[in-house]
């Protein structure tokens, strides 16, 4: 919609208008921000779930990123992808549908299968007692819960992997990888070595689906909650 | 090994952006959801749930170095919050309806005013849907995401707060008539 033609047959232009807006905005930032402090200090929760968050971003908003502004460098990854494929057989045995590629500090995986996964084809059997959904979001592409307790957090995500989309993984600033078997699915596990986070990444190679747990909690709680997704 | 050394480097410089953001705006966003919402439950809630909008669209918000502005975070966290409270009481998205509970239509002996003046006694949600679409310049798309409404309930929105402005204006014009 063209903002200037929208306002055709209205007694004031769009100038005018966005002049009035500003002062608004600027108005309502000056009201909210005068406003007394918070009687409270946000929760140690709260701040272990924004954090989580923000580590969230170095994987899920990662792999849109990376396909958009490295789409050559993918398309190495492709060539010599194929390249292998073609003259190695048991790398094609190995890599039917998923490369991955372990860095010292990152961990990039690709998917060469076709997407259309259904996210809603798994469901959670296990979340331990004390915890509660705080949030449930989904859009084309993924599917997200977090779960909440008093002293921990933890974000599970379903993510839909279309052809030739890929993942990076960018552990904490000191982390373990594990590899690690799931309900027959592979599985990697990032274990911070500072803390008690870590993050269980399950890979359906068939659907394309790649189920994520992030959390602070107990790492057996971890593995509990994963395999009790079916 | 190049690549990916480069696409760490880009996602660690993000996440010092995001996080320098974040440090900048939070007191903003938890008094734009004390407005809305009182416990500190809540008020958590509804900022962890901006954080997380602003997170899944960080390509489109925060590209080459650039960060949404204060009203439209302050705005964001409000709608956020709101949408807690929808949450809350009964399962439900929002839709159109919510805000026409909300709206109100000049009275026939009310006078006439100047821009400002007459955008100063629109409704809340018709101030929101016209700055985010003629001062902040975001799509109608963008509006519908950052209001949790459908497009075509934005449209209506606009339609209507442009209206109702026009209302305002023209009730001197008719009664000078």
């Amino acid at each position: 919609m063209n903002r200037t033609d929208s306002l055709a047959g209205y007694p004031f232009t769009a100038e005018e208008l966005r002049e009035v807006c500003a002062c608004y905005a600027a108005d309502l930032v000056r009201a909210v921000e005068s406003a007394p402090p918070l009687d409270f200090e946000p929760s140690q929760a709260h701040r272990a779930a924004i954090q989580s968050m923000m580590d969230r971003t170095l994987q899920r908003g990662r792999r849109q990123v990376v396909l958009r502004r490295v789409a050559a460098i993918a398309a190495v990854f492709v060539i010599l992808f194929s390249a292998i494929m073609a003259t190695n057989v048991h790398a094609r045995e190995a890599f039917v549908r998923w490369l991955r590629q372990v860095f010292p500090d990152h961990v990039l995986y690709q998917f060469f299968g076709e997407p259309g996964g259904d996210l809603h084809a798994y469901s959670v059997g296990y979340i331990p007692d004390g915890f509660s959904l705080i949030l449930e979001k989904e859009d084309e592409e993924s599917r997200t819960l977090i779960y909440k307790s008093e002293d921990a957090t933890v974000i599970i995500q379903f993510l839909d992997m279309g052809g030739y989309d890929q993942m990076e993984y960018v552990g904490y600033d000191d982390f373990t990888l594990s590899d690690h078997t799931i309900n027959g699915l592979p599985a990697n596990l990032y274990k911070d070595n500072n803390s008690s986070r870590c993050n269980l990444s399950i890979f359906d190679e068939s659907a394309g689906i790649v189920i994520c747990i992030d959390s602070d909690a107990e790492q057996s709680i971890v593995f509990e909650i994963a395999e009790s997704i079916r | 090994m190049l690549p990916g050394l480069l696409l760490l480097l880009k996602t660690d410089e993000e996440r010092i952006q995001f996080a320098r953001f974040f440090n900048d705006y939070e007191s903003l966003m938890f008094k734009s959801v004390r407005q809305v919402v009182q416990s500190q439950e809540d008020c958590e809630d509804a900022v962890q749930n901006t954080c997380r909008y602003l997170i899944d669209r960080f390509d489109e918000l925060f590209a080459d170095g650039a960060t949404p502005s204060a009203n439209y975070i302050a705005m964001l966290a409000k709608n956020r919050a709101r949408d807690l409270l929808r949450a809350n009481s009964r399962n439900a998205s929002a839709n159109l309806d919510d805000y026409e509970d909300l709206a109100s239509e000049p009275s026939e002996q009310e006078s006439a005013m100047d821009l400002k003046t007459a955008f100063y006694t629109l409704p809340e949600h018709y101030q929101q849907v016209l700055t985010l679409f003629y001062y902040e310049d975001l799509s109608v798309r963008e509006i519908a995401d950052t209001l949790s409404l459908s497009v075509s309930a934005v449209k209506k929105l606009l339609q209507r707060s442009r209206d109702a402005l026009r209302s305002r204006l023209l009730a001197e014009g008719g009664e000078n008539a």
